[in-house]
């Protein structure tokens, strides 16, 4: 599969741009340079929608917004992209469209489903055939299965590059593009234990002997033939779930790493909310504590007003100098004088009658004498409103505290809330990490669920009944065997054993070959970017860790050897498929391998993630090991790259954004030596 | 005196109702105010008629503002605020504390200091009584402008609590000494 070009019409900020890619061997690199929010990943996206249909836009609009922002509710427009190829020696051109509307309040919707067409040309005769509906989909499943896609499509987000060594069903896409899948197919045609297998059609046709033990045997052996199909077809649904969830995971953890900058920010901002409902509560309580301080008591603000009253009038000092202060005789009651008023001598031995002037002395003296001390009374009143002064005191600090601390709660909310917009304008259509992680771990929870359960019926299950199937077989073999025509029967099922233990033979060691194949090419890819310093290793399960040269599994990886570890890998892995016809069939005749074929590496920002050397590294070896580069890049990584790409680069062009929702691509011709 | 109901009518009615809590059903004096963010709510500075009036009548004799009243403004048919006679007995002492501290202090009373005394602490005669309670609400009077002068444009948490620091500030110097003890 070599990509010609690439079409894009009303597709998102790309109202109409053709792309031709570079298909020269020996400037097999085609480099689109943009930056952030220009429109990369969308390109990738493109290629994506027009294969396979894959809408993995968040809003999942394709319509251009400008585009929208001009159409009547009535009118139609139609979104595509086409993309032309070469493969098998064939032309291709693949062609997906939708139609698109707009609602009342201008926003775009679909309004029929995507249709992908697909024309095949023969160069040799210059006779193009369009297909049929399902044979468009067939053919593009033939080019590129589906499967394989995210081997060499990289859109930076939900499947960066950084992840391929991460991933877990990478033997699933090695079995495909070696074709070993078809062998397997072939193996499980013979295996004997299976009802739709070979083996069992000749079974059928076993005459049998009547006796009730054969019946009862047959029917029991039917019966766990049909068992074995449900707990394999069962077993092989819970591996293709897992292989459907790691996948799952496998983006989700993309999308945290892509995010994790937000995560810290997402968090911020939860703590911001928390802050903003203490300085909620802070507010309401002491505006509330506010309001009963003034209303404490009988009125605590009355009394403050009275104790300020009393202190600015000074009456204590204003008052020291009546007759009320001066004349006052606070021990005596006014029956004192009334008694000695009655006996007519007073106490100092005068003797006075009613009327004269001793007596009217006696009398004026009753205004100073309790009850009608004022002077004791204008005493009494001083000491209590000394009293409340005190009060008053402690009322003024409380109030003066309780209303700063409000109007400071309202200041701190105010700022709060202006920090939590700032905060939610940054991480403005960005995912919630924490949410991210919370579906990580539940996907994790269904895939060792998932797995545990298959290898239940893998370990335990199937090989139960397959013990149960072969003990019944030879059962009824042995009870039916004096017929010539079952033992012919036998003799074909004896050869049917025989294929189908060559086959599984034949599929371990290609499994074994392939991976060693693998293995060699990654590491002498990846010895030429970094050195000899570390090897790559390949388990059975595919799995790729890097180990320093004394062997032991490396942990620390920076991500610049991140990075020329998968580059390495996605390399082998471009051989591998170029080479499928090659590899693996050394050790037998069985060799049922596909016939090689190229693919296109297409990858957004694949350097994200490592800064100069590496990049310099990766530049200068990976077009050597592939046949097509179709790299979309930011500038600064260019200028990392640009060096060591060197002629290979058959083609440059600068994305240029024109607004928020479109930008255009122009061919950078100087820059291509 | 202070054994019986206080009311109040017209203006002074309403702005009793506007700062107290209890409305006595009348929603239409409602003090709404803003909690900054846009939601609003009913909001009170005394919690009893009772406390508006006394905290009034201390404030007005502290900014020696008494009010007699136009007839419009304690028109009586319009607004009307009822102290209920047992409050006024409940609070019997503390009101003619005050009034002790309105002869002693108001400026307008022509009497010498022990004519003031005398008659700061004896009883109020009952025929004086009516003009004395006259005397004591153009205080409440007085003080309710007062009140209304500092709150009556806040409409806002943030407006009423800087509008008590600002009512209270403005005496702390006469409280931050102690009192001088002959």
């Amino acid at each position: 599969m070599l990509i010609k070009s690439l079409r894009l019409k009303n597709f998102r900020q790309f109202e109409d741009i053709t792309l031709a890619f570079s298909t020269d061997p020996e400037k097999n690199v085609t480099v689109l340079v943009g930056g952030n929010t220009f429109g990369k990943t969308t390109l990738i996206r493109a290629f994506l929608w027009c294969l396979y249909k894959q809408n993995d836009f968040k809003d999942k609009n394709l319509l251009g917004n400008d585009i929208a922002k001009c159409m009547a509710p009535t009118q139609r427009k139609i979104v595509s992209v086409a993309i032309s190829l070469e493969h098998g020696g064939f032309d291709f051109t693949i062609e997906t469209h939708q139609e698109y509307a707009v609602d009342g309040s201008g926003k775009p919707f679909p309004s029929n489903q995507p249709i992908t067409s697909v024309s095949k040309k023969d160069p040799k005769t210059g006779i193009t055939t369009p297909l049929s509906n399902d044979n468009a989909a067939i053919e593009i499943e033939r080019i590129l299965p589906l499967a394989l896609q995210p081997y060499f499509f990289f859109d930076g987000e939900t499947n960066p590059i950084e992840d391929i060594g991460k991933r877990r069903n990478l033997e699933g896409a090695i079995t495909q593009i070696m074709g070993l899948d078809k062998k397997e197919d072939l193996e499980g045609y013979f295996d004997s234990h299976r009802s739709d297998s070979v083996c069992s059609k000749f079974e059928v046709r076993r005459i049998s002997t009547d006796d009730a033990e054969s019946v009862a045997l047959r029917a029991e052996l039917e019966r766990c033939q049909n068992d074995l199909q449900k707990v394999t077809e069962e077993a092989n649904g819970k591996r293709a779930n897992v292989d459907l969830l790691e996948d799952e995971l496998r983006k989700k953890e993309a999308k945290i790493d892509l995010f994790k900058s937000v995560e810290s920010q997402q968090n911020d901002l939860k703590n911001k909310f928390r802050i903003l409902d203490q300085e909620r509560s802070s507010r309401e309580e002491n505006f509330a504590a506010l309001i009963e301080a003034i209303n404490a008591g009988q009125c605590a603000l009355g009394d403050f007003f009275g104790s300020v009253a009393y202190a600015k009038a000074d009456i204590e000092r204003s008052y020291s100098s009546t007759q009320a202060n001066e004349r006052s005789l606070s021990h005596i009651e006014v029956k004192a004088i009334d008694e000695i008023e009655g006996k007519g001598v007073c106490i100092c031995g005068r003797h006075f009658r009613k009327g004269d002037d001793a007596w009217a002395n006696l009398e004026a003296q009753k205004d100073f004498i309790s009850p009608n001390d004022f002077g004791m009374n204008l005493k009494t009143l001083c000491g209590t409103m000394d009293q409340e002064t005190i009060s008053s005191r402690i009322f003024y600090k409380n109030v003066i505290r309780y209303s700063s601390t409000t109007v400071k709660a309202i200041s701190d909310i105010e700022d709060v809330k202006s920090q939590i917009d700032q905060i939610e304008k940054d991480i403005e259509g960005k995912p919630d990490v924490g949410k991210l992680q919370a579906e990580a771990r539940q996907i994790r929870n269904d895939i060792d669920t998932n797995k545990s359960a298959a290898d239940y019926d893998e370990k335990e299950r199937i090989p139960a009944l397959n013990g149960q199937i072969d003990s019944l077989g030879n059962k009824i073999k042995k009870l039916s065997q004096d017929c010539e025509a079952n033992q012919k029967i036998d003799y074909y099922l004896s050869y049917c054993k025989r294929i189908h233990d060559m086959l599984a033979i034949s599929l371990a060691s290609q499994r074994q070959e392939v991976r060693i194949a693998l293995q060699k090419k990654v590491n002498e890819i990846f010895h030429s970017i970094f050195g000899p310093a570390r090897n790559i290793t390949i388990d059975p399960n595919f799995s790729v860790s890097s180990l320093v040269s004394d062997g032991s599994l490396s942990l620390d990886e920076s991500n610049g050897l991140e990075a020329m570890k998968n580059f390495s890998f996605v390399g082998g892995l471009i051989y591998l498929a170029k080479n499928a016809d090659k590899i693996g069939n050394g050790s037998d005749d069985l060799g049922l391998g596909e016939e090689g074929e190229i693919y296109p590496l297409v990858m957004d920002a694949p350097f994200s993630k490592c800064d100069g050397e590496p990049i310099t590294k990766i530049c200068s070896t990976l077009p050597s090991m592939c046949n097509q580069i179709i790299i979309i890049i930011m500038e600064k990584d260019y200028n990392a790259a640009k060096q060591a790409l060197g002629g290979r680069t058959g083609k440059i062009y600068r994305i240029k954004k024109l607004s928020e929702t479109s930008s255009e691509i122009k061919e950078d011709t100087a820059d291509v030596r | 005196m202070f054994d019986s109901q206080m009311v109040f009518f017209g203006k002074y009615a309403q702005l009793i109702k506007k700062y107290s809590q209890s409305k006595q059903g009348d929603s239409s004096v409602d003090w709404i105010i803003s909690d900054g963010e846009g939601k609003t709510g009913p909001a009170h500075l005394f919690s009893t008629y009772y406390s508006c009036l006394y905290a009034a009548a201390v404030l007005g004799l502290l900014e020696q503002r008494k009010i007699q009243p136009a007839a419009d403004s304690i028109d009586r048919s319009a607004q009307k605020a009822d102290v209920f006679a047992d409050m006024i007995v409940s609070h019997h002492d503390q009101l003619v504390y005050l009034y002790k501290l309105m002869v002693l202090t108001d400026p307008e009373i022509q009497l010498s200091n022990d004519e003031r005394v005398r008659k700061a602490f004896t009883s109020v005669p009952k025929e004086k009584e009516t003009i004395e309670m006259d005397y004591f609400k153009e205080y409440i009077y007085g003080g309710l402008e007062i009140i209304d002068d500092l709150f009556g444009k806040a409409s806002s948490y943030e407006d009423i609590s800087n509008a008590v620091s600002r009512m209270i500030q403005k005496y702390e110097s006469l409280l931050a000494a102690e009192p001088v003890r002959s």
